[in-house]
């Protein structure tokens, strides 16, 4: 059954404490004590207040999942999530005992799960620091008013972001049963997305670009949920919000169901 | 079920580019006690195995468990394997390993510590795997194998790297299993000493191929011979008569195993003092040998 295998999965998970770290845990630490640096080099040297309002804070921090850099951490988790079983040798000991769809389909619950917990921890650091900057002036923190809907759209827009982003790195960890191979095809990924998305303008992009570069879709979904302009004075059309999440929708399921394919027929002489 | 195939193979085949690993391989395996497969490396005993458990795919020809294709649902938790040198989560202990195979396999509450002693593993239960011996992953192996009580065990050289006690105490475990607990054992092994202790049956494979199959007292039967001892060599062969060849300083009979009391008796009441009788000639090892070809 699905749940036996994801909770085989996820038992495995949590004591891969390197993968923890660095997929999933280094990002929202990294940007914890960086702004929290900045936020007390702001006051004792400048004397001047860093971002007031916390829910403004949780959108941008959110928006971090969309980040190249940051996908590099995403991609190192799910490299190594998803192509732990061949550099280990071990789908010998997991595919006697459950379908090969299940097993697969862990890897990609657990991911999805961590990516997730990943996110809620930025906007948690993002809490953390806005409120340690308030205290340093003596401030309250306040939330800002309406932060709940731009926090959780945001959320979601950076979520199904990173889930392209691992069902990408899955479908090459199977495919060269290589972690390394993985990873660097995911570092492309991420990095080809942002050059290409700097070079092309999202307010009147065509549509073949945005069905081709997930990270554009997810971009136009972030500026509309939290309201911020693409370009000075120009905002997301709210008609092309629902294509965009579909076309994010169809990469998520094509990619996995390419990797759940390529899973079921894949012959495992030494793994 | 005893009697009744549990493992069907027909015209079983599997290439790797060039290379053909099974040649359309027939074998029906009987369930119910211990059968080995032999053959030398490369002969395809692992490919057989992993196609039995859904790790490759045939190139032809069927498989079928317990009347099901590899990687039925149901057919799962009935089946625990061991596949050549057991490989592990190198960050896990050896009771974290066990419960999270086990609960791969949909078995909530696991005996691990039942099963880590059963194997020799009790005060290693808390140790990484990554700093076990090859011995000690092998015994690991056996245990993850059988975490999930099944009723087909498939063991890929079980005993390598083991030390003679080890070795000892997994044919007394294997043994146990099939005649107490119902298991049928699939058991791979080059230690042709050891098989013929502990298996029932054999299927020999060469390059791919069937070479042999049967009970192994069948397989040997006609290739044993009783020696006997004799106080006086000559009084021996002449009792014998024609049925007698010296063989140094004792005689070779070519007589079956269920004939031989009746043969000793009659020399006794003949007046022969016999010294010593034992069979020879009947090892595993040399019809082995023979079939795939290596016999000197």
């Amino acid at each position: 059954m699905l749940a036996d295998a994801f909770f085989a999965e996820s038992y495995k998970f949590l004591r891969m404490r390197s993968t923890l770290f660095w997929g999933f845990g280094a990002a929202p630490l990294g940007y914890l004590l960086f702004n929290l640096a900045l936020d007390t080099w702001l006051s004792l040297r400048l004397h001047m207040p860093a971002e007031g309002e916390t829910g403004r804070a949780m959108v941008q921090a959110l928006g971090l999942g969309g980040n190249a850099f940051f996908q590099i951490f995403f991609a190192a988790g799910a490299s190594s999530l998803f192509a732990g079983e061949y550099r280990w040798e071990t789908w010998r000991l997991l595919t006697p005992r459950n379908s090969r769809l299940n097993l697969l389909l862990a890897k990609f619950l657990v991911y999805a799960v961590a990516s997730a917990a990943t996110l809620v921890a930025l906007a948690a650091a993002a809490v953390i620091h806005t409120a340690y900057a308030a205290l340093l002036f003596g401030h309250m923190p306040t939330l800002g008013a309406g932060f709940a809907a731009p926090v959780a759209g945001v959320f979601l827009a950076s979520w199904a972001d990173v889930l392209v982003l691992g069902a990408f790195v899955a479908i090459i960890a199977i495919a060269s049963r290589a972690a390394n191979g993985a990873l660097m095809a995911g570092i492309c990924f991420a990095f080809a997305q942002g050059i290409a998305m700097a070079l092309v303008h999202p307010w009147d992009a065509p549509w073949r670009w945005y069905a081709a570069l997930p990270g554009m879709d997810a971009y136009l979904l972030r500026a509309w949920a939290s309201g911020d302009a693409i370009a000075p004075g120009i905002f997301a059309d709210p008609a092309r919000v629902l294509p965009a999440a579909l076309i994010l929708l169809a990469w998520i399921v094509l990619l996995t169901g390419a990797a759940l394919v390529r899973f079921q027929r894949q012959d495992l002489p030494r793994e | 079920m005893k009697g009744a195939a549990l493992i069907e193979a027909h015209e079983l085949s599997k290439r790797f580019g060039a290379v053909v690993a099974l040649d359309r391989l027939s074998l029906s395996i009987p369930a119910g006690g211990v059968y080995g497969i032999l053959g030398a490396n490369g002969a395809g005993k692992s490919t057989f195995f992993r196609l039995c458990l859904d790790l490759l795919r045939p190139t032809g020809g069927t498989v079928s468990l317990m009347g099901a294709r590899p990687g039925d649902t149901a057919n799962r938790r009935r089946i625990g394997a061991m596949i050549e040198t057991p490989r592990y989560h190198p960050f896990l202990t050896a009771a974290q390993t066990l419960t999270m195979l086990a609960r791969a396999s949909g078995v909530k509450e696991p005996d691990i510590g039942r099963w880590l002693a059963r194997v020799g593993l009790g005060e290693a239960a808390h140790r990484r795997v990554h700093h076990f011996s090859v011995g000690m992953k092998q015994r690991l192996g056996i245990a993850a194998a059988l975490v999930a009580r099944p009723q087909l065990l498939i063991l890929d050289e079980p005993t390598s790297g083991m030390d003679p006690a080890g070795i000892q105490e997994m044919r007394a475990l294997m043994r146990d299993l099939a005649e107490n607990h119902g298991v049928t054992i699939l058991l791979s092994s080059h230690l042709l000493d050891e098989v013929q202790r502990v298996c029932d049956r054999v299927a020999i494979f060469a390059r791919g191929k069937l070479a042999a199959e049967g009970r192994i007292d069948a397989l040997l039967a006609g290739q044993e011979k009783l020696r006997l001892l004799a106080a006086a060599p000559d009084a021996l062969l002449a009792a014998l008569g024609g049925r007698g060849h010296p063989d140094g300083d004792g005689v070779l009979v070519a007589v079956t195993r269920g004939e031989a009391p009746a043969l000793l008796r009659m020399l006794v009441n003949g007046g022969v003092d016999l010294i010593e009788a034992r069979w020879v000639g009947g090892e595993l090892e040399k019809f082995y040998l023979e079939q795939v070809g290596h016999a000197g």
